[in-house]
């Protein structure tokens, strides 16, 4: 069943064009990767996906439905969450509270302006359950600004994760990460429940050929390639245009 | 009343003548805005010094040419030392404080300007060559405000060849499209800040200068002309010199006619100007940049 | 101890409760003349509630002053032209106060940041000029006669200068105290972090566009309020009430006290009602050393005094480290 799809999706930024007849489609629960060298339109391509840029052509179907006149808001709205390549959080914030208004929008309380926000015990449960997903449940009340880098990442996984979305957007969720913070990640990418459908922009390909069902390669806005990891790594395309013969180390077809 | 041809000929002059005002301190305001993302509202403050100093120099003796050829240099000096005495340290902290310092100047100009010449309104005379009035298709309309619209038309060519196809026109240009980029190809982005807010300064006082004869000098003109000013720049958008003429035109003619229809809500028909164009373009109608950075 | 210097709340509260005692003292304490500025500063201090909820949002508005006199002329209207009485006009101010700000919220919200500071100062600017110029309300002239809300029913005669401070004063903490209500409920929350960081709000699903034209329409609500008050106090209409200097007197005062604390709203206030008093009347210039404070804030003390002190105490605490594990080699992002 596809959950989520795009047809024909075009952008550009007036003569740039950054996505070029993008057919792409993603099965419920499946674990998708976007890979590509920098400047494909990866995140481009997310942006599109959420909603926060209108494509030029081309549409974007959300379980069959036609969703690509919504706006970023009304897509979170209705289940695609995403988390961003920089990190994109309340800095003012503690960790609870990111998180607590995060379960307080998704839950429809946000709106409440006669009781203090500590009265919405729900939206706080929901939030210190989310934070022990990701492991920051030593830090719910650190302020987001004290925060060590590797944790700002996790709270921003750990922010699109609060939305309770049928779709989940990460965009190279362990950039900048240390080895072990990257083992974090990616044990937290696997042990997401199959209800959720996971779409990653990553460079990391440990993380790309171990977690992901389908690969998708990016190029100069193209999609230069589909398949499994496995296809992927066999496509001469791919090695010449992006991974160079050694990436795969031994293992890799010749 | 405005079906009469000659009469609706005359108000479309007195637009233009308007617009051309308008624009003088447009552009500077707007280009500062967009390259050095700087809100500058004591840009009105220096064109109400200029016309002190016009005022100054013909009590002096000075014919209005020699105002006109000396009060906007000096205008332009006073800005440039108050860019690197105070508006400097504000540079990176944001609107607010760029805000609440401009703002502090106006105050201080404006209680400054009251100390050193009083309440009343000063006038300036007009220069002898241009007191007449020209016959334009039918009808009789005044040589300065012709010499005016001359001025704004003489001004939009000469910053049109000077941003496009000079280097320094092409160093402004890039740095409103992307501060960064620019930055890193080794241009110093300082000296071209200094050179634009200097060249800006100095057109908001040839503003001052010409506006006197027709609009007076007065304490509180800075708020009254930085307000339409404001406005044309949200409308024309920010950082591109058709932004600032389009801008200019809209607000002119909707400032001239508004009075002339509906004196009660002039500031209405400016207003309503203003909410179509940001309901359609939140960002003006021709701003410089105009796509999101994203990658 | 510490930890409750390091609760930003508890310090604001604190502050809060040590001005309102202060007032009281000086109600009680000095003669006549002082009551009208006791007066003058608690109703300034409603006005900057109103500016400082608004700021919560990250919205700075530089038209205030344009809601301020929606509540006064409609006050005034509705007592000296339509001749109703002065509880049914303050009501009358408060809604036309909604509904103005609500229309102008509608435009002025779409945009942000200096656009937005753009939009409210032309928005005020059509007011006062239709002001200067209405005949209803004798234009420049201004019109007089303006009668104050007539609680003697519950034995409080607002015509008693020491009666209506009282009353100003008793207004701003209650504005005061429904505000610091709404600031922690989740509605402020989600404005606070509007105010951070818009984009990722709407990413979570938050209608940006609704919660800023909500705070929009709440703080022009406060705003006429104030302008009902000022007007029972001066007995006085003028279009000056509109004039743009008003809008830079509320910003500067907010800013003095400290944007964004609530309660750096009515300090900044009785400081420049202070202020003013002392320097006009020795000092024929006031606006040149407005002037000045306004620049010397806006280069020295972007915080405000509350800011200030809520650093202070802040750092004062600073014993536990904050919570922090090792940093990765590759910080790419701050």
């Amino acid at each position: 069943m596809i959950a989520l799809e795009t047809r024909s999706l075009h952008k550009s930024f007036g003569s740039l064009q950054v996505t070029q007849n993008v057919n792409l489609a993603f099965q419920q629960g499946e674990r998708s990767a976007i890979i590509g060298p920098n400047g494909a339109g990866k995140t481009t391509f997310f942006n599109l996906l959420a909603g926060e840029l209108r494509p030029n052509s081309g549409s974007i179907l959300l379980d069959g439905r036609d969703i690509t006149s919504l706006d970023s808001t009304s897509r979170a709205r209705i289940g695609i969450a995403r988390s961003f390549q920089r990190n994109n959080l309340f800095a003012d914030f503690t960790v609870r509270e990111n998180l607590a208004l995060a379960c307080a929008l998704r839950g429809g309380s946000a709106p409440i302006f006669w009781r203090p926000m500590r009265s919405l015990t729900g939206a706080h449960m929901e939030a210190d359950e989310v934070a022990a997903q990701v492991g920051l449940q030593d830090a719910l009340d650190t302020t987001v600004r004290n925060l060590s880098y590797g944790s700002q990442r996790q709270l921003e996984v750990a922010l699109a994760l609060a939305c309770r979305p049928k779709i989940l957007l990460l965009d190279e969720p362990t950039s900048g990460m240390s080895p072990e913070e990257t083992a974090r990640m990616h044990d937290l990418i696997t042990s997401l429940p199959r209800t959720l459908t996971v779409i990653i922009i990553e460079h990391d390909m440990d993380i790309v050929l171990d977690v992901a069902d389908r690969i998708a390669v990016l190029d100069y806005g193209r999609v230069l390639e589909q398949g499994t990891p496995a296809e992927i790594r066999a496509s001469t395309i791919v090695r010449e245009r992006y991974l160079g013969e050694d990436a795969f180390g031994a293992g890799g077809a010749s | 009343m405005l079906l009469d041809p000659y009469f609706f000929a005359e108000q479309i002059l007195n637009s233009l003548q308007f617009s051309m005002l308008l624009f003088l301190l447009a552009i500077g305001l707007s280009v500062v805005f967009g390259l050095m993302d700087y809100l500058n509202l004591a840009h009105g403050t220096i064109y109400m010094f200029a016309a002190y100093v016009a005022f100054t120099i013909t009590q002096l003796g000075g014919s209005f040419w020699a105002a006109l050829a000396l009060a906007p240099f000096v205008a332009a000096a006073v800005g440039l030392l108050l860019y690197f005495l105070l508006l400097k340290r504000v540079e990176r902290s944001g609107h607010l404080a760029q805000v609440l310092l401009t703002v502090g100047i106006i105050y201080m100009g404006t209680d400054l300007m009251r100390i050193a010449y009083g309440d009343l309104p000063k006038g300036v005379a007009q220069p002898e060559v241009l007191n007449g009035a020209v016959n334009l298709f039918g009808i009789l309309y005044p040589s300065y405000r012709l010499f005016l619209i001359g001025l704004g038309l003489v001004v939009m060519i000469a910053l049109y060849f000077a941003l496009e196809r000079t280097r320094l026109g092409a160093l402004v240009r890039a740095g409103v499209d992307d501060r960064a980029t620019a930055e890193t190809l080794g241009i110093d982005i300082g000296k071209v800040f200094a050179l634009v807010f200097a060249i800006g300064t100095y057109l908001a006082g040839v503003g001052g200068v010409v506006a006197a004869p027709i609009f007076g000098v007065y304490p509180g003109m800075d708020v009254t002309i930085i307000i339409l000013v404001l406005i044309v720049v949200v409308v024309g958008g920010l950082g591109s010199l058709k932004g600032a003429i389009l801008g200019s035109l809209l607000i002119g003619f909707a400032d001239t006619f508004g009075k002339i229809l509906l004196p009660q809500f002039a500031m209405m028909m400016i207003y309503l100007v203003m909410a179509l164009v940001l309901t359609f373009r939140p960002t003006g109608l021709l701003p410089a940049r105009r796509f999101s950075t994203s990658g | 101890m510490a930890s409750m210097l390091a609760n930003r709340t508890f310090v604001r509260r604190a502050i809060g409760v040590v001005l309102i005692v202060a007032a009281l003292l000086a109600q009680q304490l000095s003669g006549f003349f002082a009551q009208e500025l006791i007066a003058e500063a608690a109703i300034l201090g409603i006005f900057t509630l109103s500016l400082d909820l608004l700021a919560t949002c990250g919205l700075v508005s530089f038209g205030h002053a344009g809601l301020l006199g929606i509540g006064a002329y409609m006050f005034g209207g509705v007592t000296v032209l339509m001749g109703w009485p002065p509880y049914v006009a303050i009501i009358g101010a408060v809604l036309a106060g909604i509904v103005m700000s609500f229309l102008v919220g509608l435009l002025a919200v779409r945009t942000s940041g200096a656009f937005f500071i753009m939009v409210t100062l032309a928005a005020a600017e059509m007011f006062y000029s239709w002001g200067f110029r209405s005949k209803l309300f004798n234009g420049a002239d201004g019109m007089g006669g303006i009668p104050r809300l007539d609680l003697k029913p519950i034995g409080l005669d607002l015509d008693n200068p020491e009666i209506f401070a009282l009353v100003c004063i008793a207004l701003c903490v209650i504005v005061w105290l429904l505000l610091e209500l709404v600031v922690a409920s989740p509605f402020g929350r989600t404005l606070a972090a509007i105010r951070q960081n818009p984009s990722r709000v709407a990413a979570l699903g938050g209608r940006v566009f609704a919660y800023r034209l909500a705070a929009f329409t709440a703080s022009g609500a406060i705003a006429a309020l104030a302008g009902a008050f000022k007007v029972q106090h001066t007995n006085f209409i003028s279009p000056d009430l509109v004039s743009w200097f008003v809008s830079g007197d509320v910003l500067i005062a907010v800013v003095i006290g400290g944007m964004g604390t609530l309660v750096g709203g009515p300090l900044g206030a009785a400081i420049l009602v202070i202020l003013k008093e002392v320097l006009s009347s020795s000092f024929g210039h006031w606006y040149l050393f407005l002037g000045a404070i306004f620049a010397f804030v806006a280069l020295a003390l972007p915080r405000g005094i509350v800011g200030w002190l809520l650093d202070m105490t802040g750092r004062l605490s600073q014993r536990k480290a904050p919570a922090v594990t090792p940093v990765s080699s590759v910080e790419a992002e701050q």
